[in-house]
Parts: C-alpha cells; structure tokens; sequence
C-alpha cells in the first residue's frame, strides 16, 4: 500500500534522506531502527506532509482506491483524509481547543472525505467514549484541551486515541513508545494492536526493542544517513539491543 | 467639525440638560456642572498626549454626534420589536435591567427580582443622596477622565444598586443597552453606580447592542459614553461581565472600581464590535488582602479600532492582581492594549501578573500594546509581557495531518486562541455567556474571511 522509492529529503537546505527506500504491504508491521540523526523523524515528517522538510527527489506512493497515488500530490490533510496517520513524537499542545472539539473535527473531515453523514454531538461522544474504553483511557481525556498540561504518557496515548477516532489504514507512529513508563507502554502497546486490521499497515520508529514485545514486527529495518541499510526479521531488534549499530554499521561501511 | 465646536456641542447639550435637572434639585446641578466643566478644562485630548498617543478621536468627532438629539432619543418612543431583541440577548435566570437608546425602560426592571431595597433610579438616588454621597462616587481613581467626567455631568439616565450587608444575590444583574435606528448619529449617555457592602456578593453582566429592522448586521452609528462605577467592600464578591458588541457603534466606556479589605473583584471585558471604542478601567485597592481579576478579549475585524486603557492601583499591602488581555485582529482592524500596574512604596506582600497576547491574521492589522507595572515596593511578586504572533505552523500542521483542512484549521486555532482566556472564568454562567458570544462573532466572522472558509467539497 505505500512505495517509497529513492527518497531524498532536505531540512533548512542539509540532505537527511539520501535515498530510502521502502516498501510496506496491507496487514505489516515495519519497525524502523537507527541511531540518532539517521533520518527517521524525517521520514515520517515527510510522509505527512511538514512543510519544514523539502523532497529533493523520488517517490512516494500510496493506494487509494485500489490505485497507486503520488503522495506529494496531497496537501497534509488529504494524505491524512486518505488513510496515513503520524503519531507524533511531540505531539503539539492546543491551548483552548477541547479534545472532543478537536477529534470530532477529525472524525468529520473523515466522514465527509468518505460522503458518509457527519457525526451529531450526541453520537460522536458515544463513539469517542467507545475508544476510550477499548484504549483504556481516562474519559476525562475527551474534555481537556488538547494535549495542555498532559503528561508525557497521556501526550502519547491522547496520539492513539486520536488514531482510533480516524482508523487509518498506515499509522507511522514516530517514537511512540519514547519517555513511557511500563504501564502506558503497555497501554500503548495494546492500544495499537487492538486497532490493527488485516488491511491495515504499522510503521513503528522506534529506538527501543520494548515495543516491539507488544507489537510484534514482520519487518525490523535499520535506517542509517538516510538509507535503509539493512533490513530483517524481528530478531534483528533483539541483536541491535543487545550489541548495538556497531556491527551493523562497520559492515556497512566495508 | 473642529474639536471646538466638539467641545461647544458638549456644552450646549450641558446647558439643555441643566434645565430640566433644576427638579432634582441645585446640588445635583452644581455637581453635574462641575463634573462637565473639569471634564473639559483641558479640551478634548489628541494624540500629542501620552494617553491617547494610539487613538485618535478624530472619527469621533468628525461624525458629529448629536448631543441633543441624543437627549431627545431618550425620551422617544421606539420603533421594532426590542421585546424580541432583548429576550434573545437575555442570560437565562439573569435580572433585567434595559436601557433602549439610553433611556430606562422600568417594564423589564420591574419584576419582583428588583426589590427598591437596592435598585434605584439614577434620577431618585440624585435626589435622595446628599453631596457626601456623591462626592466619593466623584472622587475615585478614574473619574479624571474625560469621558466619565462627560458622563457624569450628563448622564441621561442610570441605575444605582446597592445591596445590604451580607446579600448575597445569586442570580445574576443582566444591564443590556440597546440601540435603535432612531439613535443614529446620536449619544447616549447612561451611568451605572454598582455598591456591594460588607460581606455581600453580586454578579453583572452589562452588555451594550444594537439592532435595526431586517438586516443581520445592525448598523446603528450610534454613540455610546458609559460610565460604571463599582465598590466592593469588605469581604464582598462582585463579578462584572462587560460585553460590547454593536457593529457600527462608537463607544467610550469608564469602569471604576474599589477594593475594600479582602474583598474580590472579577472583571472580564470584551470587545466584539465596535467601530471605534475607548475603554478604561481603573481598579484601586484601598485595603488589604483584595484580589482582583481583569482580564479581557478584544476582536477585531474590518476597519475597526478598539483601545483597552486599564490602571490597577496597589497603595496598599497584600492584594492581588491577575490580568490577561488577548486580541485577535483581522483585515485593517486596530487595538490598543495600555495596562498599567502601580505596586506603590507600602504595597508589600502585593502579587501582580499581567499579560497581553495578540494573534495577528492580517499584515495590515496593527496593535500597539504597552503592559506596564510600576514598582516601588522592595517585597512584591510581579510579571509582565506582551506578545504579538500569527498562526502557529506547528499547531496548524497538527490539525491537518489529523484531516482537517486548512481554512478549519485557521478557524479552530482562533477560536481556541480567543476561548482559552474566556474558559478561565471562574463563573460558570458568566463564562457561557462570554463564550455564546464569542461563538457568534466567529460565525459571523468565519463566514465572511475566505481564510476561515471550510472548504466545499
């Protein structure tokens, strides 16, 4: 469902993706590993749309409609309209907009983008209630301004919940499991598996192995100067946690 | 116009009125006429003078309001269905207090709610008061501008309300005062004299509007000079809720207020419409352990200009002051932010904390802000900032990437810009209120800016 061919991407004119390739089929779980400044907040910044980050050259495309589409061709919110989520490593605070204002908005948007009927108040806090049972959260989330005075957890988990109000069909979830304690991790964890589909993909960027003991990856791929360099089966996280990128990147390099 | 013959029609509209003030007494014309004649001593200020170095009172006086005509509306019958307006604009469980075109309409006052224990006439308490009584509503902090100098001399008509020790009154005093076309052109000059004594607890909303047949955006051309005085005393509650919104309207507006020992006072005051408004609100503590709220929220659109002038005074020990001022000006829209704090020598133990937040959606919008605490005391803790931005691109690529569009986007981020400093309104009614008329601006507002457009597809 997503192609990325020979991908190169700039921030303030400097190179970070230098030619990433990757390809990611309906019912995956990718994992994307890689030690500091190798490019995976990028990646997944440039996949949204951000308008900070500049695609220099190559491809990115992702099926709508049984269709391959070129996402460069979609402002932020049609590639989101269309099924690709970021979880977002910080997610942004919204003084003064409510969380429910903010996830009804979404969910709306969706509806309309699908020519479905827009949700009532009424139904809408059914639904958003609903998710946070299956997520386990609090239903005190949905009155809070969006992510103000939110714990570092709660930051993360408000992310999965927004990602169960749009149910996309590729959740790339930017260091999702970074600064949580066991308990969100898990929550966390579970959250995301509880959502996965059959037709739908998880791109996990991740630094650490833990996650991946919830959500459990087919594919674990090392992202290093902007290129993936290698890429394996799950137990290539459990050899990086255990040995590092040393290894990795010396035989790389010869 | 020149601004002497401003000064001339002042004058006149004085002599006019001095007349038929001869009932109610020679004290109260001799005060009155002192009032007038120190308001205008130095003639009418322009922008050469510290104060009014941001707003001109150029179009005010070259739309050449009718001072006389203004006092004639007062006294006229009205046309249109200002039942049906005033019921619409109406908090639910509030009491009525109406003003059309400034003139007291006792139908809506005189429910049961209205006991003549405290609410009184301005007409009847200038008559029963003596000049004590006066002279200290006279002499507070605020009454050396010149607009509430204007005020108090002129004032066609008012409420005074005064509560007993220890009342405590739950529902809420709603004061809307109404426009009609018939006053186009013309002033209305009206006097609002609010006292909460000892122990006691009020909440008021005062809203200023106006309507004319037919069109949803009532455009009146009115001239509205208010002056609302309040004093809280010892250990008393008022809540004060001021809300402007008439499209086309001219307005200067005074707020006093007095602080007794450990008394609280509450303000908020927004600026929804107006062509072009001058507010002041000058607080005084005079005791310790009084805390005070004044925040506010000015939208402004068009070429609108809307200039907050706002003074806290500590002359005493151990007080509080918790101030947020925020704007958000579109198209050429213009606003003045001007707040000064004085923690005096023997203020010690004094909090203040004053901020002023501005969104700017349009390059040709402008507003000149100027927080200012004066501290001459060594043992206080005060801060103090402004800040001028636009849409933030971080908020706004967050909304887009979770689907919604950029126009929405635009909006939410505005509204919840504007909302955020409304929910901090502790009253929970007084902040509904606040927040139904934020919302109606912005639907006014994001129909008509192609920035905020939801797209259609």
């Amino acid at each position: 469902m997503l192609e990325i061919k020979n991908l190169h991407a700039s921030v303030d004119g400097k190179e970070i993706l230098s030619g990433l390739s990757l390809k990611v089929n309906a019912g995956e779980v990718h994992a994307i590993m890689g030690p500091n400044g190798s490019g995976k907040s990028t990646l997944s910044k440039v996949l949204a749309g951000h308008p900070d980050y500049a695609v220099t050259s190559g491809q990115v495309e992702f099926e709508v409609n049984l269709r391959m589409k070129n996402v460069f061709d979609m402002a932020p919110e049609e590639r989101a309209r269309n099924g690709i989520f970021l979880a977002f490593q910080y997610p942004v605070e919204i003084p003064g907009v409510p969380n429910s204002a903010f996830l009804k908005a979404s969910y709306n948007a969706i509806c309309k983008h699908q020519g479905a009927k827009e949700a009532s108040e009424e139904s809408f806090q059914k639904i958003l209630i609903e998710k946070c049972k299956l997520l386990n959260m609090d239903e005190k989330f949905i009155d809070r301004e969006v992510n103000v005075a939110f714990s570092g957890g709660e930051k993360k988990r408000n992310e999965i919940l927004q990602m169960a109000v749009i149910q996309p069909r590729l959740a790339f979830l930017d260091e999702t499991d970074s600064g949580l304690d066991v308990d969100s991790l898990r929550i966390v964890g579970e959250g995301v598996n509880k959502l996965r589909k059959k037709d739908n993909a998880v791109v996990l960027v991740t630094h650490y192995q833990r996650i991946l003991n919830y959500i459990v990856p087919d594919f674990v791929h090392v992202l290093y100067k902007g290129r993936i360099i290698k890429t394996g089966g799950k137990e290539l996280a459990l050899e990086i946690e255990a040995n590092g990128y040393d290894q990795i990147l010396k035989n790389f390099q010869n | 116009m020149t601004t002497f013959s401003t000064i001339q029609s002042i004058q006149d509209a004085w002599d006019l009125r001095k007349g038929a003030l001869r009932e109610s007494g020679r004290q109260t014309v001799e005060r009155r006429e002192r009032a007038v004649n120190s308001a205008l001593v130095h003639g009418l200020p322009n922008t050469r003078d510290e104060e009014w170095k941001y707003t001109s009172l150029r179009p005010l006086i070259d739309r050449q309001f009718d001072l006389i005509e203004g006092l004639r509306h007062a006294m006229a019958p009205v046309d249109g269905d200002v039942v049906a307006v005033v019921n619409a604009r109406l908090a639910p469980g509030a009491i009525p207090i109406v003003f059309v075109n400034g003139r007291l309409d006792l139908s809506w006052a005189g429910s049961e709610d209205l006991d003549s224990d405290f609410f009184r006439t301005l007409d009847e308490a200038e008559s029963e008061e003596d000049s004590t009584f006066w002279d200290e509503w006279q002499s507070v902090q605020g009454m050396d501008h010149i607009f509430a100098g204007i005020n108090a001399g002129l004032a066609h008509e008012g409420v005074v309300l005064r509560l007993n020790p220890s009342q405590i009154l739950r529902k809420p005093i709603h004061i809307i005062h109404l426009a009609t076309k018939e006053l186009s052109n013309a002033a209305r000059i009206n006097r609002v004299v609010i006292s909460v004594p000892v122990g006691a607890s009020l909440k008021v909303y005062e809203e200023f509007i106006s309507m004319d047949d037919g069109t949803f955006k009532p455009k009146v051309g009115e001239w509205t000079n208010s002056l609302t005085q309040l004093k809280v005393g010892p250990d008393a509650y008022c809540g004060y809720f001021r809300i402007l919104s008439s499209v086309d309207s001219f307005h200067t507006g005074s707020v006093t207020a007095v602080l007794d020992r450990g008394s609280r006072l509450e303000t908020f005051s927004l600026a929804a419409g107006s062509r072009f408004a001058r507010i002041n609100i000058d607080v005084k503590f005079t005791a310790p352990g009084a805390e005070c709220i004044l925040d506010g929220l000015y939208l402004v659109q068009g070429d609108e200009h809307v200039d907050h002038h706002t003074t806290v005074d500590h002359t005493v020990g151990n007080c509080k002051t918790f101030q947020l001022y925020k704007g958000i000006l579109a198209d050429k829209g213009r606003a003045v932010f001007n707040g000064k704090i004085y923690l005096r020598k023997d203020a010690q133990g004094s909090e203040a904390y004053q901020s002023n937040k501005n969104l700017m959606l349009s390059s040709e919008a402008e507003v000149d802000t100027k927080p200012q605490l004066e501290i001459d005391a060594n043992d206080v803790k005060a801060t103090h900032g402004a800040a001028i931005g636009s849409i933030n691109p971080a908020e706004l690529f967050y909304l887009r990437s979770r689907c919604i569009g950029e126009a929405e986007a635009t909006a939410m981020l505005c509204l919840g810009f504007a909302e955020d400093c409304v929910m901090k309104v502790k009253d929970v009614p007084a902040r509904n209120l606040l927040k139904l008329r934020v919302h109606e601006w912005f639907a006014d507002f994001v129909a008509t800016h192609e920035l905020l457009k939801k797209e259609n597809k």
